[in-house]
């Protein structure tokens, strides 16, 4: 493996040592019909687009002061973002000749995104290329409208991180109304507090090197590590908990003891089948089945600092 | 909490009453947001873009200041506010005055400098605040509190005093360890609610500092306290082997009182070529309860003069974590890009230990606990338990001709724990402990003795993982893109059953967004597990039976540590199929609908142990948008889980592990089935007629899971002498239901100011046999009888909202 890491960090001072083919730029890629125009000024966008102007001049964009991109500095406002306005003015109509970012954009997911990216690059969004969202073909503006201040951060596409999210990925808003569950509805947590939407280097565009450490940011006490570790939760949480919510409790993927008893066999008690006789009301209420079930004895199920916890009973 | 994607200073979520946190005070444009379209654009993807808000509009304070304000104050009102409630979870719905929200925004035109303050709920539970100065484009600084309440039910009682402390006394008249069942019952006639719950509390601030476009700066502190109490296990003798009056099982109440302190720090750079992240991260976690004492209701075993008068838990340690982390991206020629990250982190708790016991005497296996219940009988005063992180990352994307992109990705995670724990005592020189304070007698290692084996040393679980990703991506026209990955992923856990494991994904994926009428994402993957040998007992370096002179209770061998043939799901072989399919709809200029599917099935190759998990979720979505004045939606989500298990109960003492042995005979197998299923339905509109605004929403979630199970004869139940057991049968099944109407109506008296009406309606129903027919005392053991309620509440509000504008 060190011989692996060592080829590995020598490739990359390689490459970074070698020049580009070509000098690498910044400037966004135009689309062919746009880029024999020439900048117009804002004052000629106004006076057509004079309630968009409205609007995005209340946005975060609109209020820095001098605004330019970076490899064009004496070009500000609509410009900026949307190339230059020449070929527009000469024909409205056809959306390939002016960098639009909605559904009948004539330029490509690419060519948008580098409008956007010749100021958001890196930072948060380094890991962007590669991203599954990037893979998916989405554009920044899939989720984010500039235009106007839909929300009160981020110049999202809806009013919130939530309700942005759940655009696509409707089967987590399901999944939050559950039993129980992480409180997304309540407007105590938002998607981004676990995922980067930008790209991550951790699959499931999750915020940490792992599972675990993304759940200690908020969880931490579970981190430990403790004298006596349980195998399943020192890997990974969710083993045996749903990330987002579950129809059983403290979003546990199964119920109990059933779920304790995918892995647990044993010797003596762990591997009975307990039965609807074992019930609270039935003829033999067993405190394996009811209530907490085996966390009613083994309460340290995500491990124990106790000389004597090594079955997670202190 | 970090609402944000970015790395730096982060911001708070709203509450219940905004969970957005916008500024409710404002109302939706009814020009829309373009004068030229007839109708809203759709996002790349087809969706329809929202109405946006009306404009903001400033007052001027000076020549270059501007400034806006915001309120939204009132009563709330309703019944069934209680606070402790679960129907307060995450929320404060209490009657009384409620100052919603709040906003004062000021802003320098000419230097970009700002000041924004806005908050909610404030002085209650569910409370908000942030606070923000700065210039733009140049650096932030950035409070924030925020206030979570977590209950957990309002059903519980107890006779515990001192809830909350670290020691749990039984009331007068009941005496530590000696009482009998009808003492305890006559006990909790004056049980009391404690109120369960805990309330999280964090303060954060942070500094963003941008010294050019391509440079930035942060740091960030944060302060987090939780506080209260939770229901907590507690045993003093395993329930199935005390006896009438002997105990048990006995529910505590955990108290919880927290604190982390945690500080980060990074850097960014980011030019033509190169992208770079530098950041640190610090976190420093106190228990300040460490410990919890509680007495013992009952008596433990009969016909003994040995009597337990209390337990006690170890808590959560305090621990600190530290954690070094850079990624990097250089871009290269062919629209190519490498990346690659590097971090290192560190968990480290050096908690003191307690002895193995708070009793004192001789425990009816005749092991001294006097000998056992100090910190000299323990090998290490101090935890001293480590664990190490390390990733490492890089991967490489080329665009070698226009239409085709190739990506390649190799990451690696070590994971080191450095835990070494010995359960020895060098008071009396043997290994072992003694369990559930006494109640349980103990286990001590005695050499030549024929005695089972018990685990004597810690277990450092740990874990590698290698992978490598291969992707490429053919732009097959100019908006469809179709694709094809491997990934190869190899586990190595530390001291498990399987000392790798290999696992080979294969996916392919197109997105389509061509058609004029629809965008269509598709996704297929294929993945196969496998590994090394299973050993089934891979913890015998850690168990008694590994140290010289042990000598089995079984005359032919060791009593088995499992079952040879059961497969622990996150090692078995496994075969799994997963596809993802996403369209967009666009249905007219004003409608949008939206269809998913995702369907997951794996299937363990496990003769006992989970053997198959299966997931199906179907979605569907319609947007209405026929003018800026209404908008109107309406969803419906399926989901179905479905997971079987199979497992064979022990008999007799054989020393045989196998499945249909001696042990383990196929006569005491059994399998269950898990079936989730869950619906959700939602439906809103909003529609201003001036001068009002009303908005409505409706959700409707119904959960229904079946639990069944079959045995091959009643030698697989835990009371097989019941004979009027039926072999196969199903659990009541658990259901769970809660539907929220919420309603509001905004009256605009003038530009400024604005009336507002709330209505919000919420019932929830849950039926759990966990819970069924639960009392505080059945048989031995004692419970908190926290039964999941259920509630049906009217929340009303009346609000004044008032715009400085």
């Amino acid at each position: 493996m060190s011989l692996v890491y060592l080829s590995l960090i020598a490739g990359i001072v390689a490459i970074m040592s070698c020049s580009p083919l070509s000098p690498l730029s910044l400037k966004p890629e135009l689309n062919k019909a746009q880029i024999q125009a020439h900048y117009v000024g804002e004052s000629v966008c106004s006076s057509c687009h004079e309630l968009e102007t409205n609007h995005w001049s209340h946005t975060i964009h609109a209020r820095i002061p001098n605004l330019a991109a970076p490899e064009n500095p004496q070009i500000q406002g609509c410009e900026t973002c949307h190339g230059p306005g020449s070929e527009h003015v000469s024909d409205p109509a056809d959306k390939s000749k002016i960098m639009v970012f909605t559904r009948l954009s004539g330029s490509t997911i690419n060519q948008q995104n580098s409008m956007c990216l010749q100021c958001h690059r890196g930072k948060e969004r380094i890991a962007w290329s590669g991203s599954a969202h990037q893979m998916n073909d989405l554009s920044c503006s899939d989720c984010h409208n500039p235009m106007a201040q839909f929300s009160d951060k981020g110049l999202l596409r809806k009013d919130g991180i939530n309700q942005t999210c759940y655009s696509c990925h409707q089967q987590q808003r399901a999944e939050f109304r559950k039993r129980s569950h992480m409180p997304l509805p309540e407007g105590k947590v938002t998607c981004t507090d676990c995922h980067n939407p930008h790209g991550s280097s951790t699959s499931a565009l999750i915020k940490a090197d792992t599972v675990n450490q993304l759940c200690y940011q908020c969880h931490q006490e579970k981190r430990g590590p403790f004298i006596w570790e349980h195998a399943p939760v020192r890997e990974s949480c969710l083993n045996c908990h749903q990330p987002h919510g579950s129809n059983h409790e403290s979003l546990l993927v199964s119920a109990r003891p059933f779920l304790c008893q995918s892995c647990h066999t044993n010797r003596g008690h762990p591997n009975d089948l307990l039965t609807t006789a074992n019930l609270a009301a039935g003829s033999n209420p067993d405190a394996r089945l009811i209530n907490r079930s085996c966390q009613n004895c083994h309460a340290q199920i995500h491990g124990s600092n106790h000389s004597s916890g090594v079955l997670f009973h202190r | 909490m970090f609402a944000s994607s970015a790395i730096g200073a982060g911001s708070p979520a709203g509450n219940n009453l905004n969970p957005t946190r916008t500024d409710i005070t404002r109302t939706k444009s009814q020009a829309g947001l373009s004068a030229i379209k007839e109708h809203p654009s759709r996002t790349p993807s087809g969706l329809l873009y929202d109405t946006p808000y009306e404009p903001l509009s400033y007052k001027k304070l000076n020549e270059d200041w501007r400034y806006r304000g915001s309120l939204d104050f009132g009563y709330l009102f309703g019944s069934g506010n209680k606070t402790t409630s679960k129907f307060s979870d995450y929320s404060d719905w209490s009657n009384g005055p409620l100052l919603n929200y709040f906003a004062l925004s000021g802003w320098q035109e000419r230097k970009g400098y700002f000041l924004e303050a806005q908050g909610g709920g404030v002085g209650r539970n569910d409370q908000y605040y942030q606070l923000s100065t700065g210039q733009l484009g140049s650096f932030k600084i950035n409070g924030f509190f925020n206030q979570t309440p977590h209950t957990y039910t309002d059903n519980a009682v107890t006779l515990f005093q001192g809830v909350g402390s670290e020691n749990l006394t039984l009331p007068l008249g009941l005496i530590p360890g000696n009482n009998s069942r009808e003492q305890i019952r006559q006990a909790l006639a004056s049980a009391y609610n404690p109120g369960l719950g805990i309330n999280r509390e964090e303060g954060n601030i942070g500094v963003d500092y941008t010294p050019t476009l391509s440079t930035k700066f942060s740091a960030n502190y944060s302060h987090q306290t939780r506080q209260g109490k939770r229901a907590f296990g507690g045993s003093f003798l395993p329930p199935f082997y005390s006896t009438e009056n002997s105990g048990g099982m006995v529910e505590t109440i955990e108290p919880i009182d927290y604190t982390t302190n945690e500080i980060s720090s990074g850097f960014s750079y980011a030019n033509t070529g190169l992208e770079l992240n530098l950041n640190y991260t610090g976190s420093f976690f106190a228990n300040n309860k460490g410990q919890l004492t509680f007495d013992n209701p009952f008596t433990n075993l009969p016909d003994t003069n040995f009597i337990v008068e209390r337990g006690r838990f170890d808590l959560y340690p305090d621990n600190t974590f530290h954690q070094v982390k850079t990624d990097l991206a250089y871009r290269l020629p062919l629209q190519g890009q490498l990346t690659s990250t590097l971090s290192w982190s560190q968990m480290h708790q050096d908690d003191d230990l307690l002895p193995s016991t708070i009793n004192s005497g001789s425990t009816f296996t005749g092991i001294n606990m006097d000998q056992w219940n100090s910190t000299a009988s323990l090998s290490q005063k101090t935890a001293n338990a480590k664990i190490t992180n390390k990733l490492f990352q890089i991967g490489l994307q080329l665009t070698p001709w226009d239409p085709l992109t190739l990506k390649a990705k190799f990451r690696h995670y070590d994971e080191d724990n450095d835990t070494n724990y010995t359960a020895f005592n060098p008071l009396t020189n043997q290994f072992g402990y003694v369990l559930e304070d006494g109640s349980e007698g103990g286990e001590v290692f005695r050499p030549a003795s024929p005695q089972n084996s018990f685990r004597y040393r810690s277990t450092p679980f740990a874990q590698k993982v290698m992978e490598w990703f291969f992707d490429s991506d053919y732009r097959l026209s100019y908006k469809t893109t179709a694709g094809f990955s491997y990934h190869f992923e190899q586990h190595d856990p530390a001291y498990r059953e399987r000392a790798r494991t290999d696992e080979n994904h294969l996916k392919i994926h197109l997105s389509n967004r061509s058609l004029s009428w629809s965008t269509l994402r598709l996704s297929y993957e294929y993945a196969i597990r496998d590994g090394s040998h299973y050993d089934y007992n891979p913890y015998m370096p850690f168990y008694t039976d590994s140290l010289i002179g042990f000598k089995s209770a079984l005359p032919n061998g060791v009593t088995p540590y499992t079952l040879a043939d059961l497969r622990k799901y996150d090692l078995s072989d496994r075969r799994q199929n997963q596809i993802k399919a996403q369209a967009n709809f666009l249905l007219r200029d004003d409608m949008d609908l939206l269809a998913s599917v995702n369907w997951i099935n794996n299937d363990y190759n496990a003769h006992y142990g989970l053997q198959s998990a299966r997931t199906i979720s179907a979605n569907l979505e319609g947007n209405y948008q026929p003018s800026p004045r209404l908008n109107a939606y309406a969803f419906y989500s399926f989901q179905k889980q479905q997971s079987r298990l199979s497992n064979i109960n022990d008999v007799g003492f054989s020393a045989d592990p196998n499945a249909g042995g001696r042990r383990f005979p196929y006569v005491a197998a059994w399998k269950e089935s898990v079936d989730d299923i869950n619906h959700l339905v939602g439906l809103g509109f909003r529609y201003q007629f001036d001068p009002f605004d009303i908005d409505m929403r409706y959700s409707y979630n119904w959960a229904h899971t079946d639990v069944g199970y079959d045995a091959v004869s009643n030698l697989a139940f835990a009371n097989p002498e019941i004979r009027s057991q039926a072999i196969n049968n199903t659990f009541p099944a658990i259901t769970f239901t809660r539907q929220v109407l919420e309603t509001g109506l905004r009256w605009n008296l003038h530009k400024d100011v604005s009336m507002r009406f709330y209505h919000r309606y919420e019932h929830s129903g849950t039926q759990d046999w966990h819970y069924d027919g639960l009392s505080p005392l059945i048989g031995n053991h004692l419970f908190l009888n926290a039964v999941p309620e259920n509630y049906a509440n009217h929340v009303f509000g009346v609000f004044i909202q008032y715009r400085i504008q």
